[in-house]
């Protein structure tokens, strides 16, 4: 299913490049939306690599030139939280627990700091609008929350501090902008992340461990030309 | 310190990298508070009167237990069997693992009467302990071999995972009487010179658990002039039987008023030289059925939250007739008297 999208957006890019009739060099976009997790990330059950996230806000820049008509150079920084769903996390306790005792969740949230770079494929501008897709790869630092649980009869059965790491992380994206001027303009971005940190636990045999962060980001922002 | 991705995973791919150590939803394991049939043991005969002690490893455990299924419903027989725990701290499930081992020591016991209530002072020297005191090796067990259950011991030596016995069964006269005995437990560093023991007797009628201490500087098995107490705390007008002592707790079954029905599993803490009042286990442990001669391992801190209890019971939805149910209980069991 992915092959013959990916065949048809290299087709059009083509075609449309040979059809470009304008050429923007260099852009900063500045946007803000909404971060959704999906795959395990997602998950709010106690399976395997299960993150319990909820969905957070992002702030990000992305920088655009366009070397040639169709394909530029890409970069962008951005920001995401995402909270850890303490009420999701403290029903999976009640339930592999089968209700015995009382369990009490404490719990931050997930903040993510992100530098990628890359390259885009765009459309020429049409009634003002054009269209980008892009893949980044880069660095970034996650910060796990700290997590508590508390449980009635057994204490304190769950506990990690917040802890970071930084890793590689890699994103698949596609914008849409809208051009009001020469100077301004509006983007619609949307873009998958995936990252995967590795952790430290304070508690015996337990160590170390890894989480497959995966989450979405739908933004709006604003275009500068530069 | 942090674990860095490796430079070598593709930027790309790195979703679809799986990893062997994901987030861990407990610190530890935790024995379900709700009685588990331990299948692997239990047969559509009578299946109790169980010992477990810690084994090579604290993540193994050796249970022997009574059984008639050797019989085939006839006289009560030893086996043995090592059982290995663990728990899935992603999800809470446990498990106890279980497999026979043939064991001299049992076999050696074993006669065509009943043998019931093995207790054993010491169990294999853990590899890397070498401090332990291995010179303990004493197997209590109860016999009717004489007409009546009666307290023997049989000395061991244990060399490569083999228990060797002695082959001279200590009838304990210090105890025993014309009526039942059995079940005895020892309760360790209660006297610095004595040792004191636990055990079921009907000699005064209805089933009481009583004290022995041994002579001074004596072992109990070793000392003709025995002195007897009934411990009255733990006592009841009921039947009370099979006590089990482990540090400062002591777990027995007792047909008293109080319970859920049949015999129960109740507990009583040592403390100020004195044994406390008895509480009951609960229904989440007691049914109307009859629960019957709890054992209770401690486990590891560092690996479980709680305690592992193994009893019989007759309840519905076992294999039949007595099984073996473990069940976990609280490490500070004994504060919440």
């Amino acid at each position: 299913m992915k092959k013959p999208i990916i065949l048809i957006l290299l087709l059009s890019f083509t075609i449309t490049a040979v059809l470009a009739q304008k050429v923007r060099k260099r852009v900063l976009i500045i946007n803000s939306g909404i971060s959704v997790p999906f795959s395990e990330f997602a998950i709010k059950k106690m399976d395997y690599d299960a993150g319990f996230a909820g969905s957070g806000f992002n702030l990000g820049i992305d920088y655009l030139s366009t070397k040639i008509g169709w394909l530029g150079f890409t970069a962008s920084a951005g920001y995401s939280i995402m909270n850890f769903d303490n009420e999701s996390y403290r029903l999976e306790y009640e339930r592999v627990l089968n209700h015995d005792g009382e369990v009490e969740v404490t719990a931050g949230n997930y903040n993510i700091f992100k530098t990628v770079a890359g390259l885009m494929l765009k459309t020429p501008e049409f009634h003002h609008i054009e269209f980008l897709v892009n893949a980044q790869l880069g660095y970034s630092i996650t910060i796990h929350p700290e997590i508590k649980v508390d449980h009635s009869r057994y204490g304190i059965i769950n506990s990690i501090d917040q802890v970071h790491d930084g890793a590689l992380i890699s994103n698949l994206g596609m914008k849409i902008n809208y051009i009001i001027s020469d100077k301004y303009g509006l983007n619609l971005s949307y873009c998958l992340n995936y990252l995967l940190p590795g952790f430290h636990d304070d508690m015996p045999f337990i160590g170390s461990f890894f989480l497959p962060i995966r989450f979405q980001n739908i933004n709006v922002g604003f275009i500068f030309k530069l | 310190m942090n674990i860095k991705s490796t430079p070598v995973t593709l930027f790309l791919f790195t979703f679809l990298i799986s990893c062997s150590q994901p987030r861990l939803n407990f610190d530890r394991g935790i024995i379900p508070p709700a009685p588990g049939n331990l299948t692997g043991v239990n047969s559509s005969y009578d299946d109790y009167n169980s010992m477990i002690i810690t084994s090579t490893a604290e993540s193994q455990f050796s249970l022997f237990f009574s059984t008639n299924k050797t019989s085939y419903g006839g006289n009560f027989d030893f086996v043995f069997y090592v059982c290995y725990p663990s728990a899935d701290l992603i999800n809470a499930e446990f498990s106890i693992y279980t497999y026979k081992e043939e064991n001299i020591l049992v076999d050696s016991v074993n006669s065509p009467f009943n043998e019931l209530g093995p207790y054993l002072t010491y169990d294999r020297a853990s590899w890397w302990d070498s401090g332990s005191d291995e010179s303990d090796r004493r197997f209590f067990y109860t016999s009717d071999i004489n007409g009546n259950p009666d307290i023997f011991c049989e000395y061991y030596t244990l060399d490569n995972y083999l228990y060797t016995p002695s082959g001279n069964p200590i009838y304990l006269s210090g105890i025993n009487t014309l009526s039942d005995e059995g079940y005895l437990s020892i309760h360790r560093d209660e006297y610095p010179d004595r040792e004191a023991v636990y055990f079921t007797s009907n000699r005064d009628g209805s089933f009481d658990i009583y004290r022995a201490l041994s002579e001074e500087n004596k072992l109990i098995d070793q000392s003709a002039d025995v002195g007897i107490n009934k411990v009255e705390q733990v006592c009841s007008d009921s039947d009370d039987k099979c006590p089990f002592v482990k540090d400062d707790l002591m777990v027995f079954a007792s047909n008293r008023n109080g319970g859920f029905g049949g015999y129960d599993l109740w507990y009583s803490t040592y403390k100020d030289n004195e044994w406390s009042l008895p509480g009951n286990f609960g229904q989440d442990i007691n049914t109307e059925y009859d629960e019957f001669r709890p054992v209770i391992m401690v486990t590891n801190p560092d690996e479980f939250l709680n305690n592992l209890m193994i009893f019989s019971s007759n309840r519905p939805g076992g294999s039949g007739r007595f099984d073996l149910y473990y069940v976990g209980v609280n490490k500070n069991l004994s504060s919440d008297n």
